[in-house]
């Protein structure tokens, strides 16, 4: 293994992998992949899990009749399953100039680490995992695939990503619900400042295609807290100028808003049945993940 | 309010260092990337004129910290004459005039302090808390700068001469030059003046020294507030008081005839015991009246020929001790002859007859012709009758008033001759008829040669018909015709003095011939110059005649008395003298406010009551209170620093 791979090993989060190797990925949602998996499809199969039954109709398999059934009531029914199959997960990872901030990790930093990590685990347990660098001008695709080397191909993708230029995300998302047509998971992963309108809309162009929509919405600590105090300068990372003021007068009035945009995409996500998490980029990639596992586990089992 | 470390001031500018800071804060502004500009250019937007009006009041009260800790610094005390007093605190020098007058020792209220006392107490707690300052006294008595080394010296009994009570009376405008020249001398830069009295008029002297008001003004104009003058006016009176003032003593052979003044406060029936000493030996008297004021004549006898001797008047103790006690003096029983001139011969003879000595011998005559020396000396008393016949004899007659004596003068019956300057006498007028001569209808029935008789008898003025009469100008009316003319007046010159006649007491003139008028007018005068050339005298206190005295004893006490201070019974160079406060020490009129501090110019003088007195003396540090205030504005400054809604954010679902 060449030093270049080894280095971007570290976005695999370690602690991440060994905690939750054993929890699976589920979707509430039907998923339509190629191959058998543990995830439910939208059409019958021959999985071990009876689905419903239905009238025959001339010309079907002859097979999937139920005999039983015939003899008790002299009326052709076919028994169903569930047809159970594998998920293909895009990761789509936001590598606009904003993703850059961070006061320790920058977003994108934290962000390559959740997506590598979430991509090894979704490959781990058979599913397909694609990836969807997404950028001003040149977005980057891999599609998804459930072999293993997937997870390196990921890795030497992502690693040498930089935070550059306008954000171009809404665009993206529009543009992946129209090409990718079986149904799948779509994980999008960025710190969501473009304007919630368009971004809802894209949410709900992605769910009208059936996709499973997940945001992880990156937060820094400082934008949350905005603890400065002193007059300062902020320079916009995706150059669109900068700003001198006093960050005692507008501290509200910033807070205020950014609650007002952060609830604006919430409300949205639960419209369109999206699952929005706002993680705050302190947190553990671990501790993100376990939590989001377990929930979708428990949204599962109920 | 003034500052007792005035260099701390300095520091106000410091006050400006929190906008100083904000400003280069906004120079020196950090850069820091930011992802979420978009949110910021919102907030700066939206941000609200509250958030500004914050900030700007964090600023103020910032400001307003340093500003309270920099007063606090500069010990800030009150008391100022205005608001703020950057000057420096302490001044040079504290010019303290004391008013010694007799009229000091007059107490308010029963166990209260006499205003004396209140002043030095007044005087004391206005000087303290200016410890570094060199202090001045100086008392209306003495009249001389006296510097104290310090405030203690105020209630030492040593100091009684400088700040004791007297029986004198203050001329306050001379006793402030005095201060100001001492000042102007010693080269004193600031200086506080302050003058304590009870604003008798009579200590103040509006009239006649107009001159050193306008001195006074002048200089105090020219120091432009570096000198400031405070008037601390101790005004209120006694509520009970008996006060007495000795009019007149006469020596009879074998008996003094005396007659005083006495006033008492509030009115009241009961009869006054008061306390004689006649030449040591004391005895009661009893003066029975009814009323306030009250003119009380007696007699004491004289138990053994005396060539002189003394004789004091006491009241009962009461709230003013200073106007209880008179001192008289009395000298030998022989009375100078009086020499009469007239140019009438009906006129001479019967004014030599008015003029006659107690034995009935009619008064010398002198020469027509012209006067000398010689013909006056030893005469106290001359009644003339006519112009004097040339110049130089007015101007001999004039000397001789000038010196002491008295000039008794009735209308010339012709124009000859020449006029004692400068009196005029108007041209002889005559009234219309018998039925309607000119008539005497004012005259004052209490004292002077036209007062009541002892048994209270007036004189039969008002039958007085005057046919002709001739109006002196230039002189001081005394009695007046119904008309408003004079018919008695008075012109004092000198040591001595001329009292006018408007009317002849001859016929054809008026029926002063009669003597019910004329006689005991003339007697009068004759008493009155014979108590004035008499070997025993009656002084006022603090007169300048005892610094020319060689010897001087006292004789109605034992204590060690000096006359420039104390009222009393003296044997100045072997001649008994009565020394007694000034008569206008008695009058009750006071320097209005306005009218003091106009004589001061109003600049740079203040003028504070007695209650007022408490409040202005009481000087005190006042650093503490700033200090509070610094903690106010810090606090308010935390209340306002306090961050905001921060939970609004943490409310959100991750």
């Amino acid at each position: 293994m060449s030093r270049r791979r080894k280095s971007y090993l570290k976005y695999l989060d370690k602690e991440a992998i060994s905690r939750i190797t054993s929890e699976p990925l589920l979707t509430p949602f039907p998923m339509e992949g190629s191959v058998s998996g543990h995830h439910r499809s939208p059409h019958k199969g021959s999985s071990v899990e009876f689905a419903e039954y239905r009238e025959y109709v001339a010309g079907e398999d002859p097979r999937r009749m139920d005999w039983r059934v015939y003899a008790r009531s002299d009326r052709y029914y076919l028994k169903e399953f569930e047809a159970e199959t594998n998920l293909r997960c895009y990761l789509a990872l936001d590598c606009s100039g904003s993703m850059g901030f961070g006061a320790t990790e920058s977003k994108f930093e934290y962000a390559k680490r959740l997506a590598a990590t979430f991509a090894y685990l979704i490959i781990g347990q058979g599913d397909a995992a694609g990836l969807l660098a997404i950028r001003d001008k040149k977005s980057f695709e891999l599609p998804a695939k459930r072999n293993p080397a997937q997870v390196q191909e990921m890795l030497e993708t992502m690693g040498p990503l930089k935070p550059k230029g306008a954000p171009s995300l809404v665009d993206s998302l529009h543009d992946l619900a129209e090409r990718v047509r079986p149904r799948g998971m779509t994980v999008v992963i960025s710190d969501f400042l473009d304007d919630p309108k368009d971004l809802i809309d894209a949410i709900h162009h992605l769910r009208d295609r059936r996709h499973d929509v997940v945001l992880f919405h990156l937060i820094d600590p400082q934008e949350e807290d905005f603890p400065f105090e002193r007059p300062t300068r902020f320079v916009d990372l995706e150059g669109a100028g900068s700003l001198i003021t006093e960050p005692a007068v507008i501290r509200e009035q910033y807070l205020e808003s950014m609650k007002i945009h952060l609830e604006s995409i919430t409300q949205g996500c639960l419209e369109s049945e999206a699952d929005h998490r706002i993680i705050r980029t302190d947190v553990p990639v671990a501790e993100v993940l376990d939590k989001f596992l377990g929930e979708r586990a428990a949204g599962k089992a109920a | 309010m003034t500052f007792l470390q005035p260099l701390a001031l300095y520091g106000l500018p410091l006050a400006l260092l929190p906008v100083i800071i904000h400003l280069l804060n906004l120079l020196r502004h950090r850069s820091q990337p930011w992802a979420a500009t978009r949110f910021l250019l919102q907030a700066r937007r939206s941000s609200s004129k509250l958030s500004r009006l914050k900030r700007w009041l964090t600023l103020l009260l910032r400001v307003l910290a340093l500003l309270g800790l920099i007063f606090a610094l500069s010990r800030p005390m009150t008391g100022g004459d205005s608001l703020f007093s950057f000057s420096s605190g302490a001044p040079e020098a504290i010019a303290l005039i004391l008013d010694r007058s007799a009229s000091m020792e007059t107490k308010t209220g029963e166990g209260a302090a006499s205003k004396r006392e209140l002043a030095l107490k007044a005087l004391e707690n206005f000087a303290k808390p200016w410890t570094e300052s060199r202090i001045i006294l100086v008392d209306s008595a003495l009249r001389e700068p006296v510097i104290l080394s310090d405030l203690s010296t105020l209630a030492d009994p040593a100091m009684e001469r400088y700040l004791g009570s007297t029986e004198t009376a203050a001329d306050i405008p001379a006793t402030l030059a005095t201060t100001l020249d001492w000042l102007e001398e010693n080269g004193v830069a600031t200086a506080e003046i302050v003058i304590a009295s009870d604003m008798q008029e009579s200590n103040w002297k509006p009239e006649g020294s107009e001159d050193i008001f306008r001195r006074i003004k002048k200089i105090l104009a020219v120091k432009e507030g570096s000198w400031r003058t405070r008037i601390l006016a101790l005004e209120g009176e006694a509520s009970t008081n008996s006060s007495l003032l000795g009019e007149n003593l006469l020596r009879r052979s074998e008996k003094l005839d005396l007659l005083a003044h006495i006033q008492r406060r509030p009115i009241a029936d009961l009869p006054l015991r008061i306390t004689a000493n006649l030449d040591g030996v004391q005895s009661e008297l009893t003066a029975e009246f009814k009323g306030e004021s009250f003119l009380w004549r007696s007699s004491v006898p004289l138990p053994e020929s005396k060539n002189q001797g003394w004789l004091s008047l006491s009241l009962p103790p009461d709230l003013c001790l200073g106007d209880n006690s008179w001192y008289f003096a009395y000298g030998s029983a022989n009375r100078p002859q009086a020499a009469v001139r007239a140019d009438l011969p009906m006129a001479g003879r019967i004014l030599r007859a008015a003029a006659a000595n107690e034995k009935g011998i009619p008064a010398d005559a002198l020469p027509s012709s012209n006067l000398n020396k010689e013909d006056l000396a030893g005469r106290t008393l001359i009644v003339l009758q006519g112009n004097p016949r040339t110049s130089q004899e007015a101007e001999l007659l004039k000397s001789f008033v000038n010196e002491g004596g008295t000039l008794l003068c009735f209308p010339p019956s012709s124009k000859e001759g020449a006029a004692i300057d400068p009196i005029r006498w108007q041209p002889a007028e005559r009234a219309p008829d018998s039925e309607s001569s000119f008539r005497v209808n004012s005259w004052n029935e209490n004292s002077g040669i036209l007062a009541n008789a002892s048994d209270g008898t007036r004189l039969p003025l008002t039958e007085l018909s005057t046919a002709t009469r001739s109006i002196p100008l230039g002189t001081e009316p005394l009695a007046y015709f119904s008309d408003g003319k004079p018919f008695l007046s008075r012109k004092i010159m000198g040591k001595g003095a001329i009292y006018l006649f408007s009317t002849l007491p001859v016929e054809k003139w008026s029926g002063l011939d009669n003597g019910h008028i004329l006689v005991p007018a003339i007697q009068r005068l004759l008493e009155e110059t014979t108590a004035t050339h008499s070997p025993a005298r009656s002084l006022a206190c603090g007169s300048s005649e005892f610094a020319e005295a060689n010897e001087i004893e006292c004789l109605d006490s034992q204590e060690r008395k000096n006359p420039a201070l104390h009222a009393g019974v003296y044997l100045i160079d072997g001649n008994v003298a009565a020394v007694n406060r000034p008569h206008e020490e008695d009058s009750p009129s006071l320097f209005p406010q306005k009218q003091a501090v106009d004589s001061l110019g109003n600049d740079f003088v203040s003028y504070l009551k007695t209650e007022a007195l408490g409040n202005q003396s009481s000087r005190s540090e006042i650093w503490t209170v700033f200090l509070y205030l610094v903690l106010i504005f810090l606090l308010g400054e935390s209340l306002l620093g306090l961050p905001g809604s921060v939970k609004k954010m943490k409310d959100l679902p991750s």
